[in-house]
């Protein structure tokens, strides 16, 4: 499902955020990344959901060879993934639900059809009583959930969760962790990053660390 | 959301405004065109006579000009129909006669002729020489007026005018395309956050261009339409005052777009539009 071979990313500034990553994941899989701050982890997932192209190297996600997608492809591509982007990423002037029926919409399901699964997923994460909530008022917890819900809804092949649990409590993290395992039985490939190495170390999932770019350690715990 | 109207508002004023002028220079382009087939169709010959001519003796050579097969109409008119006329038209430009006896006393009689439709220019110079000949003979003879010069004068016009109008009618739709380009591309900039999330979430760029092209085809339309109805009324106002002067200036020259034009000129508009929304998305939006 998803292939990395010897891929680097450099910023201008001979910024190094990834060197030679070789990744391999088959679908259904669960994979936590971890590593410290700045080490990598949101660059490797731009780079899988297509916003970046690697210096070099080769990816193959879902399919599609990323290092020639053309423009047109791009969409069709996206709309295979479900993404958690670590700044959220919600319409701030729209309400929980509406956010959350997005990807539907856009794939042209029709609006009121969108609305309806989308309060099923509004439950899933625990916020039916702030349905019609714009998301700028939302605690970033909540706005969290949301963009949680927004990734699941249109059961993509792969979720690439940012940090999906850095603003909730334990017994939340642990809620929405479950959430993500489930996800995988319906044959979804799901990556998380987190710091939270209590919450990896408790999961017996497949960890993928990286430190300054580099893969320095992949198994289970 | 509130200064996005009040932009919304004030270009479709501008936007109507560009289009009134456009419709303008189309309706004088259209005019003088007319005016100038009209002319070039209604060519006349005048000969002048210092007295009226005696139908018993000169019936003649009526005669002979009305034979001509080129020769459409001819018609006399006396001195004394000529003051009436004079006075006539001193009277509808000035709204009064100031009675100048000597003046009046000196108008010529004369013989007007019109030739028929579809004769070349060079006919009718070859024509003109046989029959001004002809009146030659007449010992009251005294001269005559051929306007073919005005005609031609009046078509070269036309035809320089037309090229001027149609460089700037291009002008106006250019003028337009960059003020729908400056409305759509701050609609774009206001919304810059929630196209990168659509794009994200994969949306393809038809679904990103779309409600801004839906957007700008309404403003072409709306000030369109707008400008259509001032042009109307105006025209119509127009028709109504004009003071009519002649048979070159009446209210019969002034021409308004047709139907067909007007939709013409819509479809340009609105292809205008759509193309500069989708200009303006598209330079702003990467996949
Ligand atoms: N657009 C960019 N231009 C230059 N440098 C960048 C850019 N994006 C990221 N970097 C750098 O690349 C490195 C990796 O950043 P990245 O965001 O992937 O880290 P991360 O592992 O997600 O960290 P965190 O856990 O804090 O989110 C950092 O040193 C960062 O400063
Ligand atoms: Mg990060």
């Amino acid at each position: 499902m998803i292939e990395l071979c010897h891929v680097y990313k450099t910023y201008p500034g001979a910024i190094h955020a990834l060197r030679n990553v070789d990744i391999h994941i088959k679908k259904s899989e669960f994979v936590f990344i971890t590593g410290p701050s700045g080490a990598g982890k949101t660059t490797l997932f731009r780079m899988l959901a297509g916003f970046d192209q690697p210096t070099s190297g080769k990816l193959q996600v879902a399919g599609f060879d990323l290092n020639k997608l053309t423009t047109l492809q791009k969409p069709y591509f996206r709309r295979k993934l479900g993404v958690v982007f670590q700044d959220f990423k919600l319409l701030k002037d729209q309400t929980a639900i509406e956010n959350i029926a997005m990807p539907l919409v856009i794939r042209g399901e029709k609006k009121s059809r969108s609305l309806e699964l989308a309060s099923v997923f509004l439950q899933k994460v625990g916020l039916e009583n702030r349905q019609d909530i714009k998301t700028e008022s939302l605690s970033g917890g909540e706005q969290q959930r949301v963009a949680l819900a927004r990734a699941i809804i249109h059961q993509p092949d792969i979720i690439l969760a940012d940090e999906p649990t850095g603003n909730l409590d334990q017994e939340r993290s642990e809620e929405i962790m479950n959430l993500l395992e489930f996800c995988t039985q319906s044959g979804m490939t799901v990556l998380v990053t987190t710091h939270d190495s209590d919450l990896v170390r408790r999961r017996k999932q497949r960890i993928i660390s990286i430190k300054n770019g580099e893969v320095v350690r992949d198994g289970r715990a | 959301m509130r200064s996005s109207w009040a932009i919304q508002m004030t270009s479709t004023i501008v936007l109507t405004f560009s289009l009134v002028l456009l419709g303008i220079i189309f309706s004088f382009i259209k005019s003088s065109r007319y005016a100038a087939m009209k002319s070039q169709q209604n060519v006349k010959l005048e000969v002048f006579f210092k007295e009226d001519l005696k139908p018993e003796i000169d019936f003649e050579w009526m005669n002979q000009i009305k034979s001509f097969p080129e020769i459409l109409n001819i018609s006399f008119l006396s001195q004394e129909q000529a003051k009436e006329e004079f006075k006539k038209m001193m009277i509808s430009s000035f709204g009064s006669l100031t009675e100048e006896a000597s003046l009046l006393s000196r108008l010529p009689s004369s013989v007007s002729i019109q030739f028929q439709e579809g004769v070349s220019a060079e006919t009718k110079k070859i024509k003109v020489d046989e029959i001004v000949n002809l009146a030659k003979q007449i010992t009251t003879y005294d001269g005559y007026v051929y306007q073919q010069d005005w005609a031609n004068w009046l078509a070269s016009f036309t035809i320089k005018a037309e090229k001027g109008m149609m460089f700037l009618g291009l002008f106006i739709f250019l003028i337009f395309f960059l003020i729908i380009s400056n409305v759509i591309r701050s609609q774009v900039v206001h919304k810059q956050n929630e196209i990168e999330i659509r794009s994200f979430l994969g949306a393809t760029i038809w679904q990103i261009e779309k409600p801004f092209i839906i957007n700008s085809i309404f403003l072409g339309i709306l000030s369109s339409l707008l400008a259509i109805s001032f042009l109307v009324t105006g025209i119509s106002f127009l028709k109504q005052n004009i003071q009519p002067r002649s048979d070159m200036i009446s209210s019969e020259i002034i021409l308004a777009p047709n139907l067909f034009e007007t939709f013409f000129v819509m479809l340009v508009v609105v292809s205008i539009s759509a193309w500069a929304a989708r200009v303006c998305v598209r330079e702003r939006v990467y996949l």
